[in-house]
């Protein structure tokens, strides 16, 4: 084996000169990072949408017209909030055309578990009968009867199957902790039998501090399947012109409408990634052309001793690409590192969940990222590599003098 | 003699007869007198009113300018450079005394046309093109974005149904006992037939051109005549202008009912109208198509839906704009006319 | 061993033209040890260039061992030198970022490298002096050790013809009589030296003395 090869004599060179190896190296992190960041967090935030909407399993979630905003809220980024309407308009709901199944719900907040847990949960009570969203997760932990004094408990709730959670000075069993979600609505909310809930209301008055008012012909909301032939949205047109006082939102337009946002984030931020692209790309190309102008004698020596043209040129490419890959891993470590700690402030922030994506997507995305840094580095110093490529060894030495 | 005196009779009376016919056809020729009210949308976000009698024109301000090319049409980015405003007009249809006003941006205005009270009704849809008086007194407005014909209904102000039908649908009439309902879809060209029991598609007529408009049904409900511009061609990597590379016929294209198929065009081209939507007087006689010049101005063009001859040219826009000093920025500078709404009793 | 005739070249001054090599002839046998003197710009450095296969002449051939050099293209030119020819270069020409012993390698980065290759680059560098400097980086050596390790380097592709441009230019007497002992050692050995010196003893060492006046060369 060589030792004094191409790639050995490439990598002496990337030592030369410190600051301006940092130099490009962070211009190229930046790129890199920012992209890697970028398509992390806008990914994930899709993704927990999706799924959190997804294992909400309703087409369509009918509320209190005047609740809508706080509704979405609930939806999207988990906001616990408690609105109510009358029990009948679910039978409203059910009559109306390209409605297959309904089922409600009714949302109380608890802000007080009896111990341990501070934090705002949700407490929301589903009618086993006819519900079709808690139900899968119910298989999910092979639970065939859930009884008055169950819960089920989302996974930002401290606590594990076997225990039990007070909430109004009402004992109940957890049967089972749901995977997260990346929805707030569902990782921190408690799901409990609708009669429980009521139940609980009215025993709340005599057990606990802080008593809740809720009647059994209140509910919170509708979910709603639509039939196979209807579009959610269609039959949300047709519940609001059929029933008043209550507004339908399609759970696809939530995700839409998220998306819309994530999509204008999106174009931010590949716009000043694509401008830092640039800059990098003339800052390389610059550097390396006062690096084939100082190594100019240098040239001239590898060519007398016996250094084809072909070889000029490719050490200053692999050269170049070393730096930009180096700056590029770099640059994901960084984002990598962004994205996880600022984790909490992207949620806030943007109001939405927040789910990792999958390995083989975050492999991927490495992958790319890294190959762009590659690419920049190639790109960037073609020109210049040329150059070194092209000159006379004797010139080359004389020039270098 | 007697005999001879009546055949002599006869044939006078057949001969004064034809003589009469000829003199009908060439009255034909010249523009009919009207009695009625148009209010025309446009893109600027007010509505052109014109008084057929008079030849006045006025003006009502629903809203802020927009263009329907600007933004998205069946998810195609037309023109990028066109800015998508909050507004502009681009049918109405006339309850009582109040004009619903659809919106490009998808949201449905009412103004009173005695009171000049002006109500935002809230989003309807997306990207309304046509509002059309229909079946069950309800307004069928045709959405370009999602291709939906959304029902709204004035006497609860809110819509009742989002029909699926297209890509970007733009107009629709209805034949004799409501059984079916055509709709044209600007982007591929074709009509839609809808089975209206089950708001179905059961048809599509293609071929009605390349970007394509409003329709309506003429009043003896037997031809749905669609207005044809074809100003673009879609074509898979996005639409191609066809004014700019020559080609392309404005049209207006009759639709047989019965039949369901196309009947006849006719040609616009020459006189530099691209149609854009129409009103029949009630008796079916003529039709007011109201057509784009791309120029300084929109025009009415009174058409003749026997002899399919264009009678008469009507200005729309310059003389009010003038008027009010009004620089049209959006567009290209062409003031950009839509949908039109006769009230033959005002 | 190296055949040279008609050797021109000229370059442009601005609009002034000046003939740096003028219609040089010149025959060096194998085994041969050739001094060029001449006064600074009379054009040693560029005939050794074109000896070499650094610079294009303008017209004339350089013969090298029966290659006419200047009729290869250049990736077997490059080729040529990497096998057959080395320098020695009026700077000291180290890389900065290679150590002692890698510099000395350099040649063989560029071609195919053989057995053993690095006990004689050891060797060589024991030759010139510098066994304990081995892993030094050129900027801890002297003026004269960076000279000597360029000498060494010149050696360690087994060339036929070493080009020597001012090779003891700025040296203590001391080095640059190892240097001629070094010289004479290979020469012995059959390699074929063209030295350009100011250097009177390094001069009145080779058998065969040309002076360089103007580009035009003359035998002593
Ligand atoms: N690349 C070049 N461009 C222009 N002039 C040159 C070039 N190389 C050498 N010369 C000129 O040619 C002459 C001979 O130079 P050189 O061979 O370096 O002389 P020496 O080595 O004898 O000092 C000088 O006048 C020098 O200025
Ligand atoms: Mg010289």
């Amino acid at each position: 084996m060589k030792k004094l090869g191409l790639f050995y004599l490439a990598v002496r060179n990337i030592r030369r000169k410190l600051f301006r190896t940092v130099s490009i190296m962070m211009s190229v992190a930046v790129v890199a990072g920012t992209l890697f960041s970028a398509t992390m967090v806008i990914y994930s935030v899709k993704r927990s949408i999706a799924v959190g909407t997804e294992r909400l399993g309703a087409d369509i979630l009918v509320v209190p017209a005047d609740a809508e905003t706080k509704a979405r809220g609930v939806l999207v980024s988990g906001e616990p909030s408690t609105f109510y309407m009358d029990r009948s308009v679910l039978d409203k709901v059910k009559a109306v055309e390209g409605v297959a199944q309904v089922s409600p719900q009714v949302f109380i907040e608890s802000s007080s578990f009896s111990c341990c847990y501070v934090g705002n949960a949700m407490l929301v009570g589903f009618d086993p009968q006819t519900d079709f969203s808690v139900k899968s997760w119910l298989a999910d932990f092979s639970i065939k009867e859930f009884g008055p004094d169950d819960i089920i408990a989302g996974r930002g709730i401290p606590t594990m199957v076997g225990r039990t959670l007070k909430f109004y000075g009402h004992d109940f069993n957890v049967v089972g902790v749901l995977a997260q979600t990346g929805m707030t609505f569902l990782d921190s909310s408690a799901f409990i039998r609708m009669d429980a809930a009521y139940r609980m209301a009215e025993e709340s008055a005599k057990k606990a501090v802080k008593p809740i008012t809720v009647t059994p012909d209140q509910i919170s909301a509708v979910l709603v399947k639509v039939a196979p032939d209807y579009t959610p949205q269609r039959v949300a047109v047709k519940i609001n012109y059929a029933v008043d006082g209550v507004k339908s939102i399609p759970s696809d337009e939530v995700i839409a409408t998220v998306k819309d946002q994530l999509s204008k984030l999106l174009t931010y931020l590949l716009t000043i990634g694509g401008i830092v692209w640039v800059m990098a790309l003339l800052l390389i190309a610059v550097v390396f052309s006062m690096i084939v102008n100082e190594r100019q004698r240098e040239i001239g020596l590898f060519r007398a001793m016996g250094a084809k043209k072909g070889f000029m040129f490719k050490l200053l490419v692999t050269e170049a690409a070393l730096l930009t890959t180096a700056g590029g891993v770099v640059g994901v470590a960084l984002g990598g590192i962004m994205v996880f700690s600022f984790k909490n402030l992207i949620t806030t922030q943007l109001k939405v969940p927040y789910l990792w994506p999958s390995t083989a997507f975050i492999v991927e995305l490495l992958a790319g990222c890294i190959l762009v840094s590659l690419v920049t580095g190639v790109l960037a110093v073609l020109y210049p590599a040329a150059l070194s490529a092209r000159m006379e060894p004797y010139n080359a030495i004389r020039k270098g003098e | 003699m007697k005999k001879q005196g009546f055949y002599a009779s006869v044939v006078t009376m057949a001969a004064s007869a034809v003589l009469c016919a000829g003199v009908a056809v060439s009255a034909a020729g010249e523009m009919p007198k009207l009695k009625g009210t148009a209010y025309i949308a446009g893109h600027g976000g007010h509505l052109a009113v014109l008084n057929l009698a008079s030849g006045d024109l006025d003006r009502i301000v629903v809203t802020g300018a927009g263009g329907e090319i600007a933004g998205q049409i069946a998810g195609l980015t037309l023109d990028p450079s066109a800015k998508e405003a909050g507004g502009g007009t681009h049918g109405q249809a006339l309850v009582g005394r109040n004009l619903y006003v659809g919106l490009l941006n998808g949201k449905m205005m009412k103004y009173n046309l005695d009171t000049a009270e002006l109500k935002d009704l809230g989003q309807v849809g997306k990207k309304f093109c046509g509002t059309v008086m229909g079946p069950g007194g309800n307004l069928y407005c045709e959405d370009m974005a999602d291709g939906h014909v959304y029902v709204f209904d004035p006497s609860k102000d809110k819509a009742a149904d989002s029909i699926p039908v297209g890509m970007a649908v733009c107009g629709i009439g209805f034949d004799k006992g409501d059984k079916h309902a055509f709709v044209s879809d600007m982007v591929q060209g074709k009509v839609f037939v809808l089975d209206w029991s089950t708001k179905k598609v059961i048809k599509d007529i293609p071929g009605v051109g390349t970007f394509i408009h409003q329709g309506r049904m003429n009043p003896a409900k037997t031809e749905f005549w669609v207005t044809a511009a074809n100003e673009f061609t879609v074509e898979a990597t996005g639409p191609v202008p066809n004014s700019v590379a020559g080609k392309g016929k404005a049209e207006v294209v009759i639709i047989d009912v019965e039949k369901q198929e196309i009947k006849s065009r006719i040609d616009l081209t020459e006189d530099g109208a691209f149609s854009h939507d129409l009103a029949f007087t009630p008796d079916g006689k003529y039709a007011l198509v109201t057509c784009r010049t791309y120029a300084n101005d929109s025009v009415m063009l009174t058409i003749d839906t026997a002899s399919h001859e264009v009678l008469g040219e009507t200005s729309l826009c310059l003389a009010c704009h003038e008027a009010a000093g009004i620089q049209v920025t959006i567009d290209q500078g062409s003031p950009l006319l839509c949908g039109i709404e006769v009230d033959w009793a005002k | 061993m190296i055949d040279i005739a008609g050797l021109t070249k000229t370059y442009m001054d601005g609009d002034q033209k000046i003939t740096a090599v003028d219609n040089v002839t010149l025959s060096v046998a194998q085994g041969e040890f050739v001094s060029i003197i001449g006064h600074s710009g009379s054009g040693k450095t560029t005939l050794l260039s074109l000896a070499g296969g650094l610079t294009k002449p303008d017209s004339g051939r350089v013969v090298i061992d029966q290659t006419d050099i200047w009729s290869l293209p250049d990736d077997a030119l490059s080729e040529f030198r990497n096998k057959n020819v080395n320098f020695i270069f009026q700077f000291a020409s180290l890389v900065p970022t290679l150590t002692v012993f890698e510099n000395v390698m350099l040649p063989s980065a560029f071609g195919s490298c053989c057995e053993g290759l690095d006990e004689y680059a050891k060797s060589l560098i024991e030759m010139v002096g510098l066994a304990d400097k081995m892993k030094s980086y050129p900027s801890r050596l002297s003026g004269g050790q960076q000279r000597r390790v360029a000498i060494a380097r010149a050696f360690v592709n087994s060339p036929k013809v070493i080009l020597a441009d001012e090779p003891t230019g700025d040296l203590d007497e001391a080095t640059e009589a190892e240097i001629l002992d070094i010289f004479r050692k290979k020469n012995a050995d059959g390699v074929t030296f063209l030295i350009v010196t100011h250097n009177q003893s390094l001069a009145s060492a080779a058998r065969k003395r040309y002076a360089m006046t103007g580009g035009i060369l003359k035998e002593l």
